[in-house]
């Protein structure tokens, strides 16, 4: 209840009754604006896209990559360890919380974080082409399509099976069968996955990434591998694009084009992938509750997913001109590196820890598989006659 | 990165090994050579810079800088690197003055030229034989004999003159054969079509400004010159800090530092006194006079500014200060210039002077050599290197090389470092060592990635690092070999989706997009040596051109406009009566041609300038069509020597490929006629600023007399260039008989027959005689004299006298012809099939036939097929075939906005070949080249330092 001042008198205003939305769950921009600013002014520090402002983080890894050596013509910080905005507006954000700390009139801002991140998804399908997979031809789009739905059943077994939290299972799950950071971003909020778990959801796909670009080249001369056959499996197998493209490179040339050419079809399946793990986790949620899936789903399903689907069904109908879809990508990244400040000030190391060492073993264990799956796959292919296997 | 890609590498190897043995093993004095075939090209370096900025009068300026190794060789596990072997340069877009605020990049700093010292340089008596680069000096200047060619079975040569950083501005061509270009004057034509005139205009000289050179003889095989002369700049002045901009009340003064400067009005012109802080000692006077952009100006500088070395100081007058408002060194202003209302002088006040002279050391690191290079054409700085002075090498346990040190605000620090190491022996050959890693750094340590890009090493550590266009001339040599390298497959870019497709009626003239795809070798397009009938080796071409098509995203449609896919076949060199080229993929037989000259009077060109479409794509509205359309003319800039514009035009074929030849003509300098009748002897003059630029342009059959010559336009008198209306050719090889006296020989239905050989009047009678004896045709074959012979084969006429027609046969008599023994040589060609420009291709009237002339001898050039209607394709029609099904335009995939994925197919021995996909990434259009003649060579050149740039984006991709 609230009370208006008229006259100098105060008169009693009854409480009304409004719809609630989105919005009203929000503290007020007055409490806010410190949150808000220091959101922005960190993630312009760490490079935010489209500004030249020099004297970001962006820059100084991009500074150290030109300085080291590149591996494999790849940045080791930008590259291999996918060092993109969200990664370090994502660690900026843990560092300043766990060392510096927030103070208290940080934390009504920083709610907005999860605003931010819906946003920016409903801009990710802007990104993605269905029509894209069409060039790929038939055997990518198999070995892509089983891979992505194949990967994630894969993991939430294992989740299940180590009785591993369900948000972090589809963090696991996205992240390790789509591309790793993307995919992670978009599944998040779906199902509400805490900060500290979207944290170390993409630190395990980012180093599981980086093994495979020294280990999977090893494995593929030792079997004696195809440049095609590498290349699926590079595409198939590691979690972020660059790291799959770097592995291919590592492999051979061609088997480097192979994997970045192929690695679109895993992007183009992001929407599609990400639903998929959602539905899985529901459905489990489903089967554990007495209501209805309708009610169930009437009540938890995320209101930005519908945007989210209509903005990459209006984009692989082409309703707008590219030029379109890339500014909607630079308003994307905006969004992300605001809620990604947010995420990282909202998370605790000590949060972090608790999630032990299961979800690496776990990530590394069905990461492993998923790539024996796609070896299997890509023999069995080879077996038909549609690609060469062996050298 | 390294990869294993053998016989790329096995390839490049014996390009290398052949091309650059003197370079390798005899060459000591590597200035003014190439890097060897195989070096690096890396287009960025973090510290390597590419800037624009404006002078004082709001003149763009691209200031580029490079970094090159050449000439380096791998011995017992060390790189030698020869003298002048490393080198850093910067330079302009077109050249700096003093006076002018010229912008310059040194060593990365931003500087402004001030003052330039001018020389020319005389050679004499220089001799040059076909391929060579001669030394002229030890400073690297070179005279390249590029190569010699033939009219009249007379020799013609094409010559450059290359500076010691390996840069020139394009060929020159020179004969001592044929009437000099002035001579064209007295044709004085019509308007209209002509036959063919029997002169050939080519002069002994070529002007370019304040360089000239003048040749004695020209043969196929050497050259000597008589004159060779160049500018110089022997010393310039640069500050490296931007100027202060003073206005002083007149007999007042104002505080410079611990300074006063003092300004007092004189009848003839401004004194300018520096004094002491109390004003009582006077520490530099001059009387100075207003500066004006006027590049005469440089042959007096000492009147326009005062310099003083010792107090670090260099002071001009500004005339209107008005004009800094374009300049990048003070904020624009508006209004009546300041200081004219209120008696002040304008003063530009520069300090941090950096001398810089020619030879000499460069000030801050005495390892290197600095060189200064003239604009050949205006003689002012066109750039600047910075050489190692003596010779160094690399080895494992040293592994580095520093470069320059530059002159800092901050601090100074070795601009770059070389680093070559892991020099290993070869594994087949224990004598020959290569070096498996190599890159540079730049001053923040920043570096770039291995250049040994081949797993096997490399066995020389040369490079060129930078977008600097310094890279056309330098990888002349190598410019296609590494466009066309099949490593890195073919390198696709993304479109620039605008709001609006470029949408033209019809594409003649226009070149294929400029981020379009190369596909060097498909197989199925022809690229095969042929004899001629003297045994010459020439190399039969096919290529196919898709130009100005785009998506019209509006109606999901693929259009490719008339005109805008052609199939396109030549030989290496114009294709003269007999010999042979191929025509979709059949060997054919050139029998005859019907060729012209066309003139055109008293018409105006407007200056060419590109609209902006935002896609690259230029568009043209100023051309002006030659006789049939085929070609056109264009004025492709201007320029200004001595306040006097300088035109230079191009003619554009049908292809959109320029004619080789540049028509630089302007009024009121010096001509050929100009040219004194005695040299003076070798050595370094003053520079006289006597600049020479013909008043008329010939060269062989096209010319152009203009009137009067505008910045914005050209009037033109007259001009003129060959058109051809057909061409007849045969796909049966010509039977060649050698007949005497009465002898006769099948040909077709008919007998040849030899009537009469006459050997004392070169004349030889023959008759064509059907199966009843009756004599259908006769022909009297010569006079094969001297006069014929002067102008044979290329004048008509010439070949008309050893040339009979009759049906579909053509018969020719061999010449030079011996006739002292009593035979003759025929060739007789039956099947001849006659191609007319504009009409329907025999067998696909989709297509149209347009028949290319040479430009300077009316031979036949190029045979283009090309759709005379625009073709749709879309996702319902997603596929075309060429001209009689040679090739296929499959579309794969095609969303209404973006191609997504298509390619080219042929077949070739019952095979499909296919094109790897040219939609990699997204384009808008589907232009593309497919295999290489000189039409796809001069598109590749006029793009080749943004193609050899983005090669190494996509091997990165």
């Amino acid at each position: 209840m609230t009370t208006a001042i008229t006259n100098g008198q105060a008169i009693a205003e009854t409480p009304t009754t409004r719809e609630p939305s989105v919005w009203s769950a929000l503290p007020s921009f007055k409490k806010s604006w410190p949150g808000l600013l220091a959101m922005a002014l960190l993630a312009l520090f760490c490079g935010l896209p489209g500004l030249n402002f020099p004297l970001t983080l962006d820059t100084l890894l991009h500074y150290i990559d030109a300085v080291l050596p590149p591996v494999y013509g790849k940045g080791f910080f930008t590259d291999l360890l996918h060092m993109n905005y969200v990664v370090n507006c994502l660690l900026v954000g843990i560092i300043v919380r766990n060392v510096i700390g927030v103070p208290n009139s940080w934390e009504a801002g920083l709610t907005y974080s999860g605003v931010f991140m819906n946003a920016g998804i409903i801009m990710l399908g802007s990104q993605y082409l269905l029509s894209d997979l069409i060039k790929l031809g038939w055997v990518s789009i198999i070995v892509m399509f089983f891979m992505v739905f194949g990967g994630a059943l894969i993991f939430t077994f294992m989740g299940r099976l180590t009785k591993m939290g369900d948000s972090m299972t589809a963090l696991l799950a996205a992240g390790f069968s789509m591309c790793g950071v993307s995919a992670c971003i978009a599944i998040s909020p779906m199902v509400r996955a805490k900060s500290e778990e979207v944290a170390y959801a993409i630190a395990v796909s980012v180093t599981f990434g980086l093994v495979c670009l020294f280990a999977l080249p090893f494995v593929g001369h030792l079997i004696g591998m195809s440049n095609d056959a590498f290349g699926l499996l590079s595409a198939a197998g590691v979690p972020n694009s660059n790291q799959v493209i770097a592995t291919g490179f590592n492999y051979s040339f061609e088997a480097g084009r192979i994997s970045g050419f192929t690695n679109i079809g895993r992007l183009v399946l992001i929407p599609g992938g990400v639903l998929f793990i959602y539905f899985m986790t529901l459905g489990k949620e489903i089967k554990g509750s007495s209501i209805s899936f309708w009610q169930v789903l009437r009540e938890k399903f995320p209101i930005f997913i519908i945007g989210f689907a209509i903005v990459w069904a209006l984009n692989c109908m082409k309703v707008w001109p590219l030029p379109a879809s890339e500014a909607m990508g630079k308003v994307m990244e905006w969004f992300f590196s605001l809620s990604f400040v947010g995420l990282g000030l909202l998370t605790k190391l000590s949060d972090l820890r608790k999630a032990g060492i299961k979800g690496i073993i776990i990530g590394y264990t069905a990461g492993s598989m998923r790539i024996g799956l796609c070896l299997v796959l890509l023999y069995i292919i080879a077996k038909m006659g549609k690609i060469v296997f062996l050298q | 990165m390294v990869h294993k890609f053998k016989w790329a590498a096995v390839l490049i190897l014996i390009a290398a090994v052949t091309c650059t043995a003197s370079i390798s093993f005899g060459e000591t004095n590597a200035r003014g050579l190439a890097p060897s075939m195989d070096a690096t090209y890396m287009p960025e370096l973090g510290g390597i810079l590419n800037k624009t900025y404006h002078n004082q009068y709001g003149q763009k300026r691209d200031l580029s800088e490079c970094i090159v190794l050449r000439g380096s060789t791998i011995k017992d596990g060390k790189a030698y690197v020869p003298a002048g072997g490393l080198f850093y340069s910067s330079e302009t877009s077109y050249d700096a003055r003093p006076f002018m605020r010229e912008p310059f990049l040194i060593l990365g700093e931003h500087a402004y030229l001030l003052r330039s010292t001018h020389k020319k340089v005389i050679k004499r008596n220089v001799k040059v034989e076909r391929g060579e680069k001669v030394l002229l000096d030890e400073s690297g200047y070179r005279l390249w004999f590029d190569y010699a060619t033939d009219h009249y079975q007379k020799p013609y040569g094409e010559f450059a003159l290359i500076s010691p950083s390996g840069g020139w501005p394009h060929e020159w061509p020179v004969s001592t054969s044929f009437p000099g270009a002035e001579e064209i004057k007295k044709l004085n034509l019509k308007e209209g079509i002509h036959p063919q005139p029997e002169p050939f205009f080519m002069d002994n000289a070529y002007l370019y400004g304040l360089t000239k050179i003048v040749a004695e003889d020209v043969s196929f095989d050497d050259a000597k010159f008589s004159l060779v002369e160049y500018p110089v700049i022997t010393e310039v002045v640069f500050s490296m800090e931007r100027p202060w901009v003073m206005d002083i009340y007149q007999e007042s003064y104002r505080w410079y530092g611990n300074k006063r400067i003092y300004t007092f009005r004189k009848e003839n012109g401004i004194l300018v006194e520096i004094r002491n802080w109390s004003g009582n000692e006077v520490l530099a006077s001059k009387l100075l006079k207003p500066a004006t952009q006027q590049e005469y100006k440089t042959a007096s500088q000492d009147d326009y500014c005062l310099t003083d070395f010792d107090l670090d100081i260099h002071i001009e007058l500004i005339v209107d200060p008005d004009y800094n408002k374009a300049s990048d060194f003070s904020p624009w202003a508006n209004d009546v210039p300041y200081g004219w209302q209120e008696g002040t002088v304008s003063l530009a006040v520069y300090n941090d002077l950096v001398k810089v002279e020619d030879g000499k050391p460069w000030p801050n690191d005495d390892r290197y050599i600095a060189r200064l290079e003239a604009n050949y054409q205006t003689g002012m700085l066109k750039r600047m290197t910075l050489e190692n002075r003596d010779a160094f090498e690399l080895s494992n346990d040293n592994d580095s090389y520093d470069g320059p040190e530059k002159i800092s605000e901050v601090y100074d620090r070795k601009y770059f470092k070389v680093v070559a190491n892991n020099f290993v022996q070869d594994k087949e050959d224990p004598e020959r060592y290569v070096v498996k890693n190599s890159y540079v750094r730049d001053s923040f340590y920043r570096r770039t990635d291995n250049l040994v890009l081949f797993e096997e090493g490399r066995d020389n550590i040369d490079f060129f690092i930078g977008k600097s266009p310094l890279v056309i001339s330098v990888m002349e040599d190598s410019f296609l070999d590494r466009l066309a390298d099949p490593t890195y497959g073919e390198p696709v870019v993304q479109s620039r989706f605008t709001s609006y497709p470029q949408v033209v009626p019809d594409a003649k003239w226009f070149a294929p997009d400029p981020t379009s795809a190369f596909v060097p070798r498909l197989k199925g397009f022809v690229r095969k040596y042929m004899r001629t009938r003297d045994r010459q080796k020439l190399i039969a071409q096919e290529t196919m051109v898709i130009r100005q098509s785009y998506v019209d995203y509006r109606k999901k449609e693929i259009i490719i406009p008339p005109g805008g896919l052609y199939y396109s076949s030549r030989d290496n060199r114009n294709i003269r009566p007999g010999e042979p080229l191929t025509i979709l993929g059949k060997d054919a037989y050139l029998l005859g041609f019907k060729s012209y000259l066309v003139v055109k009077r008293d018409f105006r060109i407007d200056l060419w300038k590109e609209y902006p479409m935002g896609d690259a794509n230029p568009l043209f509205w100023q051309d002006k069509p030659f006789g049939d359309g085929s070609k056109a003319i264009r004025y492709m800039g201007t320029n200004f020597l001595l306040g006097r514009p300088i035109s230079e035009l191009r003619v554009t074929k049908y292809s959109g490929n320029n004619w080789g030849a540049n028509i630089m003509v302007t009024h009121g300098l010096k001509s050929y006629e100009d040219l004194p009748e005695t040299f003076p002897e070798e050595g370094i003059y003053d520079q006289d600023f006597d600049y020479y630029i013909p008043d008329v342009f010939a060269e062989g059959a096209t010319y152009l007399i203009p009137k009067f010559i505008s910045p914005d336009f050209v009037e033109v008198e007259e001009m003129g260039t060959p058109g051809m209306d057909e061409f007849t050719v045969t796909y049966k090889k010509p039977k060649k008989a050698i007949l005497m006296e009465g002898k006769s020989e099948k040909a077709g239905k008919y007998k040849f027959r030899v009537d009469k050989l006459d050997a004392e009047a070169k004349l030889v009678k023959c008759s064509l005689v059907d199966k009843e004896g009756n004599v259908v045709a006769e022909k009297s074959f010569g006079p094969v004299d001297d006069e014929m012979m002067n102008t044979f084969p290329q004048y008509g006429p010439s070949q008309e006298k050893v040339t009979m027609r009759y049906q579909d046969m053509y018969i020719t008599m061999d010449v030079p012809a011996d006739l002292s023994k009593g035979k003759a040589t025929f060739y007789i060609a039956s099947g001849a099939v006659t191609y007319k420009r504009d009409e329907p291709l025999p067998g696909d009237p989709r297509f149209v036939v347009k028949p290319d002339v040479c430009g300077h001898c009316y031979q036949l050039n190029e045979v283009l097929f090309t759709n005379s209607e625009p073709i749709v394709l879309d996702s319902d029609n997603p596929v075309f075939e060429g001209p009689d099904g040679y090739f296929k335009i499959v579309i794969d995939d095609f969303d209404g906005e973006a191609v997504n994925a298509w390619h080219i197919e042929t077949v070739y021995k019952d095979e499909v070949q296919k094109t790897a996909n040219m939609a990699e990434f997204k384009r808008n259009n589907i232009d593309v080249m497919v295999g290489v003649n000189g039409t796809v060579e001069s598109f590749l050149r006029g793009t080749v330092l943004e193609r050899l740039a983005y090669r190494e984006v996509w091997r990165l991709q």
